[in-house]
């Protein structure tokens, strides 16, 4: 029970990562139709980006804080040096040019920052745990990175449903003609909406740094999985991201967590291990498989396409 | 008289508010062309696209040669004998207008399962596509990509792949638009041609056309039938002239 | 027929394929061979690849699923202790069409980036299965300690006769897909490629070509993973990572989508780039990525493009 909530926990903790993921990935998808391979880059240069400036600044919420804005640069600078250019562009075109993208991120990290792995050392403060329930310790650390998941995830609610900017994203997403008629500023809205999507996912890399380690090529399983729950969502659908990345960061951690123990029944423990493990990693790509064949829109389709 | 090729009873189709189609009745007999008018957005092109079965009707049924096929998918209702052209020009344009037909011709085979032989060195299926261009007026333009020929040229081989099916009843989507004076007139005598055989259901701006072209007339507005019957009827319908043809004049 | 620039600088290709061997010999660079020989089976999975995205129209984004299917085949058999080839080579190509047959029947209902998820998530699933496979090796992968036999004259340990194997196995290839893309269904696929409303309005099922092109190409690429991994002598989940779907997408579009030789230009491109590039400098992908990027924005039609006006195939 208590290693349950323990995984519940942990489960939520990916799901707001995918989500600060797929949230660029679907807004991306749906306005400007582009598959963006090189989003899991943002991710990875966001945590690297924290490891150096929280270095130089020596202080890990003002480093982790800087971060963020030279994500959101990067990612206005990658669109508009490159990706603009592929948003009338064919899927091909689009998956193989983000992918050259992709391959250089991961080679240029390498010659910045070195072969070696990195890893971020939390403050004294945020290495205690905290107790959950009596008896129920859990990482301050985390459930700093589920409040912070869940703050910008309302955040963004707010700002699509409730404000001017949110309504012509929206507009956007739903009818790319009409945004253009609206007579709004196409190219600028295109930058920024990239742009945040990039800070989104950069913020989700400076969130993971300190879990993780900041290697060369750490965006790419996440990305995958984000693809997942952006097309599992529904293609622009922000909320169907948000319904998708917690269901599918749950799914993918309780059944990696319990699907071994479930296994020891039948298997040696060691096989037990790595068949369960590579089981629970399974069942969410039958999942989107099983949804799609369903509901090929998505769970929650934007519009017909 | 004999029984229609085409019998369609209470044809109904909603997208979300709008009634596209409401309980549409046509029969088309063979060697009849029967034409359907009406406004823009009457739904001429969404009846036609249930009886091609690209858009799945919400209740009613189509009966053709007898048998209900309104729940076969497009494919097999072409190989019972219905062809059709699309209102807006839909080729293949990097092709050229023989291969256009070739594929029309290795479609009525039914499948395409064979992994060998080239093609284009099938001397029957090449022979026979440049004689269907032939009758449509394209006898020239066999080897060029579909791309460039004029509009009325595309229109005509749109046409020359429908009839490469030998369809029982084909069904034209405003064949004429866009086309200029002497294209439409010689379009309108090779469907009155084709006419002759088989049924040919016709939606058409054209009024000349129609009524010169059209054993029957069904005229449509906002989703319902108005009116049916032969032209001199529809001429002299009040609501038809109200509706639709005062509109015109 | 006139040879055109195209014509001669294919057969030349191929030629200097077949000369490689010999060419290492002189120059006593064994490596050569080794090089060409990935060259060639990477050329075996681009066409299988650009067989149903070039002439099909499908992008397929977990190509490598096959190449890992083939492996593992020939990998599993090996580990107990059968290395008979025609065994081996059968699974390696029964198993591949059959996944690429079940993956089709639920991708295919797909268009578009929807198509391009599925079937990346299909080969996702793929992967961790291999992962997941602790009776092989799980994520450390499988070494093969015997190469696959079909006759006693027949020595794949050898690496030129390995070579000259692969490379009989490409040109047969291409001389079926050539076949292939100009007989009725190969004519009826690219129609469908171009204008699928208009061919099923004609009368043709569009699923069924589609799925059978599918389970075709499936079971090329996975000949191409069983000869991976006899020229590997290893197989592991690596093989079917996302980004060597990818790499299968660069080939065949860096060579030319939809033409017969361009994946096989587009491999050898790959192969050679890889090793130049990386002698060159370390970090090789800093070139390579960005010029992708440039392939794209110049919007040609990949190398083959490069050789002058029309498109064979
Ligand atoms: N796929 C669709 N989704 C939603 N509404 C549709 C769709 N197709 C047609 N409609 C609507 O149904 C109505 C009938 O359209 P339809 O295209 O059948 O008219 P039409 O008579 O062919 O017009 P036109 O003369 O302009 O070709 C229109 O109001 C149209 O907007
Ligand atoms: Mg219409």
């Amino acid at each position: 029970m208590i290693l349950a909530l323990e995984q519940i926990l942990n489960g939520a903790q990916l799901g707001l990562m995918l989500f600060l993921l797929a949230a660029g990935l679907t807004l991306v998808f749906g306005i400007m139709n582009l598959v963006n391979l090189a989003h899991g880059s943002l991710y990875m240069m966001g945590a690297y980006f924290a490891v150096t400036l929280i270095d130089w600044t020596g202080s890990f919420v003002l480093g982790a804080l800087l971060a963020l804005p030279a994500v959101l640069l990067l990612g206005i600078a990658v669109e508009v040096i490159c990706l603009r250019r592929l948003y009338a562009r064919s899927h091909l075109d689009q998956l193989l040019a983000t992918f050259g993208l992709l391959l250089f991120f991961n080679d240029l990290v390498l010659v910045i920052w070195g072969k070696a792995g990195r890893t971020i050392a939390l403050p004294g403060w945020l290495r205690t745990s905290v107790e959950i329930l009596p008896g129920v310790p859990y990482s301050a650390y985390r459930l700093l990175v589920i409040a912070a998941g869940l703050v910008v995830a309302l955040g963004l609610w707010f700002t699509i449903s409730r404000t001017r900017i949110g309504m012509r994203i929206r507009a956007g997403a739903s009818d790319r003609e009409i945004t253009g008629a609206l007579g709004i500023d196409v190219a600028s809205l295109f930058s920024l909406v990239f742009g945040v999507g990039a800070m989104l996912a950069g913020l989700a890399g400076i969130l993971n740094a300190p879990i993780l380690t900041v290697q060369s090529g750490m965006g790419e399983r996440i990305l995958v999985i984000a693809l997942v729950v952006t097309v599992l969502g529904g293609i622009g659908s922000v909320r169907g991201a948000f319904v998708a990345a917690l269901s599918i960061g749950l799914l993918d951690t309780l059944a990696r967590a319990f699907l071994p123990d479930l296994l020891k029944v039948v298997l040696p423990a060691s096989a037990a291990q790595t068949a369960g493990a590579a089981a629970g990693s399974m069942i969410i790509y039958l999942l989107m498989v099983i949804t799609l064949a369903v509901r090929p829109q998505g769970l929650f389709p934007v519009r017909a396409r | 008289m004999a029984d229609p090729l085409l019998q369609v009873r209470g044809l109904t189709k909603h997208f979300g508010g709008i009634v596209a189609n409401d309980a549409i009745d046509l029969d088309v007999h063979a060697g009849e062309l029967h034409a359907v008018i009406g406004a823009n957005g009457a739904g001429k092109s969404t009846f036609i696209a249930q009886l091609g079965g690209d858009v799945a009707p919400d209740a009613g049924t189509i009966r053709f040669l007898g048998r209900d096929i309104s729940r076969l998918p497009v494919h097999r209702r072409a190989h019972l004998g219905l062809a059709r052209t699309f209102q807006t020009v839909n080729l293949l344009p990097a092709f050229s207008a023989v291969e256009n037909v070739a594929l029309a011709l290795i479609a009525r085979d039914g499948h395409a399962f064979r992994f060998w032989r080239r093609a284009t060195d099938d001397c029957r299926v090449t022979a026979e596509a440049r004689a269907v261009l032939d009758r449509v007026g394209l006898a020239d333009a066999g080897h060029r990509p579909a791309g460039t020929l004029s509009h009325g040229g595309q229109r005509q081989l749109e046409i020359a792949m429908a009839l490469a099916t030998r369809p029982r009843l084909l069904l034209c989507d405003e064949p004429m638009a866009g086309l200029g004076l002497g294209e439409s007139d010689s379009l309108i005598a090779l469907l009155a041609e084709v006419a002759r055989d088989i049924g040919l259901l016709l939606v058409e701006h054209d009024m000349q056309a129609v009524f010169a072209l059209a054993r029957r007339i069904t005229v449509l507005d906002r989703g319902r039938v108005i009116a049916s019957g032969p032209p001199a009827a529809i001429r002299a319908d009040a609501e038809v002239q109200r509706l639709y043809l005062g509109a015109e004049a | 027929m006139r040879p055109t620039p195209r014509l001669v600088i294919y057969a030349a290709l191929l030629l200097a394929l077949a000369l490689v061997p010999l060419a290492a010999d002189l120059t006593g660079n064994r490596f050569y061979v080794t090089l060409a020989n990935r060259a060639v089976i990477l050329a075996l999975a681009a066409i299988s690849l650009n067989l149903i995205m070039g002439y099909g129209g499908m992008i397929s984004f977990g190509h490598a699923a096959y190449l890992g299917i083939g492996g593992y085949s020939v990998g599993v058999l090996a580990e107990h202790g059968i290395d008979n080839g025609w065994l081996q080579f059968g699974l390696a190509i029964g198993a591949s069409a059959l996944f690429a047959f079940l993956t089709g029947l639920v991708a295919l209902r797909s268009r578009g980036v929807y198509f391009i998820m599925i079937s990346l998530a299909v080969a996702q699933i793929a992967y961790f299965a291999a992962v997941g496979a602790y009776r092989y090796g799980g994520d450390d992968g499988l070494t093969i300690f015997s190469d696959s036999r079909f006759v006693p004259w027949l020595r794949l340990g050898d690496s030129v006769t390995f070579y000259y194997l692969c490379l009989a196995v490409l040109l047969v290839a291409l001389i079926l897909t050539n076949r292939l893309v100009n007989a009725r269904f190969g004519f009826v696929l690219r129609g469908i490629a171009a204008n699928e409303t208009r061919l099923r309005a004609l009368g043709v099922p569009v699923f069924r070509h589609r799925l059978a092109a599918f389970t075709l190409a499936g079971a090329l690429c996975g000949l191409a993973g069983a000869l991976l991994a006899n020229f590997a002598d290893f197989v592991s989940p690596s093989m079917m990572d996302w980004t060597r779907s990818g790499d299968l997408i660069v080939m065949v579009v860096l060579g030319g989508v939809g033409t017969l030789m361009g994946p096989v230009l587009g491999a050898v491109a790959f192969v050679v780039l890889e090793q130049e590039l990386s002698n060159l400098m370390e970090h090789w992908r800093l070139l390579f990525g960005p010029l992708l990027v440039i392939v794209v924005l110049a919007g040609n039609r990949g190398l083959d493009g490069l050789l002058g006006g029309r498109r064979n195939g």
